[in-house]
């Protein structure tokens, strides 16, 4: 970061190589267009190239933030005007990944970033999880819903809302840490 | 709401986590979180983990090469500005630049101006010359003097809303809405950004026809439930633009609502805050 500062080209585009494809993937897992998430993408890394000042060492790792960010931008754009409706019609969550426009680059593994492993790791524990509480999480995280609109949306109660969100995050860290120390999955 | 205590922080760590809490819940949990060091740093440690990990769930997909040049390329151009801003403040930016060189221009024949003045001031008590011609030369320095300091008022002012436009613009939950003329209008066109979390907002409008005597412009923010809320009034300059700055918006009125559209219309004067005028901006219509 300290070589942004300093507005050095070369740090920037290593920046970018190592992070445009997750970036890339959470924007386009938020906004369903391929072209939209470009867009967002590029406002992403600009954004981290004038104010590298704006991340704050002390709040946590520099991907948390980079993808915090990634999150709310693409959640704005997913609620612009223009795309409301489509995306209204078809929200995050329900397509489940297997509608969208994506490429799997395990046939690239020289190109895999470190976060490699843990990407593994987090979908094995997403898959143990049941669906409606995974479907619960997917809705507010990248569908950009609070617990009462999840609710609205699925037609349940808010309180069973909250339940399996509380009980699905439980159980998506308690699987990763389960992973983490080579232990059994559940 | 009342405030939350430790356990009932507890109970929403993971909802507040993932983004899932509505605006009254989420300031409930951050009211206790400035008062409760354990708490701050139980959310802080979920959030995190939980935006890397279900980050991490997204399915993954390649960005195209076109993207990187494209990056890459304007981020060299940025880096030629010497000021860090967003992409979408590059034209603020340079707009308020110009400006501040104008301020430096007119404040430098301010000053050129007063040492006229004093000048002719000296003259005038030590020569005891023409008196009647000289007043007349003081008071049109004077004026121009006047004028200097006017023209530098307005621009200062002028760069001080740009500049609140441009810091709006970088808030992480910045909104930009697009207007569009209507046939009342068709030449008008403008943005409403706009931030939740700043509870502020900024119009930027060009094209306006220029007003009659008595006539105002007015924005107003409307939501779903047909509600709408006066954001102020305004005139344009003379070639048909305008800035707004929206303070105290009514962006976020109630936890989780948020405005359906924006217009503007134009106002009789005396008929502002009921919004029956002719419409001649809004956003695209849901």
């Amino acid at each position: 970061m300290d070589r942004l500062t300093g507005r050095d080209l070369g740090a920037f585009e290593a920046l970018y190589d190592r992070y445009a494809d997750l970036v890339f993937s959470v924007a386009l897992r938020v906004v369903s267009d391929a072209h939209v998430a470009e867009d967002v993408t590029q406002d992403v890394f600009l954004r981290v190239w004038r104010r590298p000042e704006h991340y704050d060492v002390r709040r946590g790792k520099f991907v948390t933030w980079l993808l915090s960010v990634t999150r709310n931008r693409s959640i704005d754009e997913r609620r612009g005007y223009s795309r409301r409706l489509r995306h209204e019609a078809m929200p995050a969550g329900e397509e489940e990944g297997d509608t969208l426009p994506t490429t799997d680059r395990t046939d690239d593994p020289a190109q895999m970033t470190v976060l490699s492993d843990e990407r593994t790791a987090v979908r094995r524990a997403m898959e143990l999880l049941p669906p409606e509480q995974r479907l619960a999480i997917q809705l507010a995280y990248f569908g950009g819903l609070t617990q009462q609109e999840v609710a609205n949306k699925l037609g349940q109660p808010l309180g069973t809302v909250k339940t399996r969100i509380r009980l699905g995050m439980q159980k998506m860290r308690g699987a990763l840490e389960d992973q983490r120390r080579g232990g059994p999955e559940r | 709401m009342r405030p939350l205590d430790c356990a009932g922080t507890r109970d929403d760590i993971d909802a507040y986590a993932i983004g899932a809490l509505d605006a009254e819940e989420a300031r409930a949990l951050e009211g206790h979180m400035a008062a409760c060091a354990t708490c701050a740093r139980l959310v802080e440690e979920a959030r995190a983990e939980a935006t890397l990990a279900l980050s991490l769930s997204a399915p993954a997909a390649s960005s195209s090469p076109a993207l990187k040049a494209r990056v890459m390329a304007s981020a060299a151009v940025l880096r030629e500005l010497p000021v860090p801003r967003t992409r979408q403040a590059r034209w603020w930016y340079a707009g308020a630049a110009g400006l501040v060189a104008a301020i430096a221009s007119v404040s430098a024949w301010a000053i050129f101006t007063q040492v006229r003045v004093d000048r002719l001031d000296r003259r005038n008590a030590a020569l005891r010359l023409d008196a009647t011609a000289q007043s007349r030369e003081l008071a049109a320095v004077r004026g121009d003097l006047q004028r200097a300091a006017d023209l530098s008022a307005g621009l200062a002012s002028t760069v001080a809303t740009q500049n609140q436009i441009v810091d709006l613009m970088t808030e992480p939950d910045v909104r930009r809405t697009p207007l569009q003329g209507t046939a009342a209008a068709p030449a008008a066109n403008g943005h409403y950004v706009w931030s939740p979390a700043r509870d502020a907002g900024a119009l930027v409008a060009a094209g306006l026809p220029q007003l009659a005597t008595g006539e105002v412009y007015e924005m107003w923010v409307v939501y779903a439930d047909k509600r709408w809320t006066s954001a102020g009034t305004f005139s344009p300059d003379a070639s048909g633009t305008a800035r707004l700055i929206v303070r105290g918006a009514p962006n976020d009125e109630a936890p989780g609502v948020l405005p359906s559209w924006f217009c503007v219309t134009l106002q009789a004067a005396g008929a502002s805050g009921r919004s029956a005028g002719t419409m001649v901006l809004r956003s695209p219509t849901q």
